[in-house]
């Protein structure tokens, strides 16, 4: 089965005429989000943006399904082509500020953000009420792509036990989204 | 993973099944190696499509979850429309101007001594080294260009710059980059340049951004009809910064991602 988003993909590695407007729909606000986190400002994450979309132009041929999904694919070129960007911009800029590494702060804002889809606010809201080493654990993993490993050390926890907190966090969302989505069906159903 | 994949029922062991989990968003989150993608592949067999589908899902709005958090804006709907007008590879429709489509008169170029060309020496460094070329959509063709010129010549940050040779074999060409950076936007006025048969090679630009990336950013490709005094003008897809250099090389139609130069003519930043 191919997905849209692995469609999208292969749209770009053919070079396909209409791949650029497929893929902004698909990838844009992925890769914006995560500019707007690592850079320093929205002009500078405009920018990085339209240099992550040159990336995947060049990258998309290496995508391979079996090793990784397709968002999970856009968004390490995102990340990847996003540091070196910082890392050039730290050889030419003087009293740059760094990169934020606090990503395990739990965020105070409760409730939906603003534009978020439905489905979105149902697995913030979801995420939210897990046990705060289970969240920290999957927004390093999932929001910030580290390893179990690296997750393990920085939160002092066995890789086992990263590896179970994310497992069981992800079903728990996962359960929430099907909660909403029979709940939406029954909505609709006379 | 060893031992049987499934109970007497048919069904997944729960070891099974965790393993399968845990590759399912390891793969959805990390990437996998190619040992564990065979192991994965393995398993889908006996747990199904709908577990990786569904999990994923769970990954995937995680994920934009774990992004909307805090976020205070969605995508800007200008972004969205430069993403995706982008394209790669370079176009055939990527000529930018052909020299000689006529413009106003030659306007009488700078003077200046002899610049250094720190950045573009560097630029030259990285080309040869093949290192990957930031590259910009081809530009769509400009309109006329005559106003074009006049708006760029009237821009408050406009410079000039005196193109150079680069190589013997340009020895003779001469000319100016007229670039406004507040208007991201440029034109070359070049003479001496030996025209090109478009079919096999044409002339790419580059742009030196030392601000903006290590890499030269490409500035689209163009095709030359005669020695004589002739206009291209440009404009930057990408925000360029601190233009420092302007560098041209010969390539084959349509343009490169990384070129192996050499660099032909330049213009740079006088020091």
């Amino acid at each position: 089965m191919v997905d849209g988003d692995t469609e999208a993909l292969e749209l770009l590695a053919r070079g396909d005429a209409a791949a650029g407007r497929v893929c902004a729909e698909r990838f844009g606000p992925l890769v914006w989000s995560i500019a707007l986190r690592m850079c320093r400002d929205r002009t500078d994450a405009e920018d990085a943006t339209q240099d992550v979309f040159m990336e995947l132009w060049r990258t998309a041929g290496r995508f391979d399904p079996s090793l990784s999904s397709p968002r999970a694919f856009v968004a390490m070129i995102t990340r990847r082509r996003l540091i070196d960007r910082a890392r050039s911009q730290r050889r030419h800029t003087v009293g740059r500020v760094p990169l934020s590494d606090s990503v395990t702060e739990s965020k105070t804002s409760i409730g939906s953000p603003a534009g978020a889809s439905e489905e979105t606010s149902a697995a913030l809201a979801q995420l939210q009420q897990l046990r705060p080493e289970q969240q920290s654990v999957i927004r390093l993993a999932v929001g910030e792509s580290w390893t179990h490993e690296r997750i393990a050390e920085h939160l002092n926890m066995p890789v086992g036990t990263v590896k179970t907190h994310l497992r069981r966090g992800l079903i728990a969302i996962r359960e929430a989204l099907a909660r909403r989505s029979n709940g939406a069906a029954k909505e609709v159903l006379p | 993973m060893s031992g049987a994949l499934h109970n007497q029922n048919g069904a997944p062991t729960p070891e099974t099944l965790e393993r399968a989990q845990d590759l399912i968003i390891a793969r959805a989150t990390i990437g996998l190696s190619p040992a564990e993608g065979e192991e994965l592949r393995d398993l889908l067999e006996a747990i199904g499509a709908e577990e990786t589908r569904t999990l994923e899902a769970a990954v995937d709005a995680t994920r934009s979850a774990v992004f909307a958090e805090g976020a205070d804006d969605v995508l800007p709907s200008g972004l969205r429309d430069r993403l995706a007008a982008t394209g790669y590879p370079p176009a055939s429709n990527g000529v930018i101007g052909r020299i000689g489509e006529g413009t106003g008169s030659a306007t009488p170029m700078r003077g200046g001594r002899a610049s250094r060309l720190p950045w573009a020496l560097a630029a030259a460094a990285i080309i040869v080294a093949g290192v990957t070329i930031a590259t910009l959509k081809p530009w769509a063709k400009m309109g006329p260009i005559g106003p074009d010129i006049a708006t760029i010549d009237r821009g408050a940050d406009t410079v000039r710059w005196p193109f150079k040779p680069n190589t013997g074999e340009y020895g003779g060409a001469s000319g100016e980059v007229v670039w406004s950076e507040s208007l991201q936007r440029g034109y070359m006025r070049l003479k001496g340049v030996s025209p090109n048969d478009p079919k096999a090679r044409q002339y790419q630009l580059w742009i030196v951004d030392p601000v903006r990336d290590t890499h030269p950013v490409d500035g689209g490709v163009f095709d030359v009809a005669s020695t004589g005094e002739v206009i291209v003008p440009f404009e930057a897809r990408l925000p360029v910064r601190g233009a420092a250099a302007f560098a041209i090389t010969s390539e084959k139609p349509g343009g490169v991602v990384v070129s192996a130069g050499p660099l032909l003519i330049v213009a740079a930043k006088p020091q």
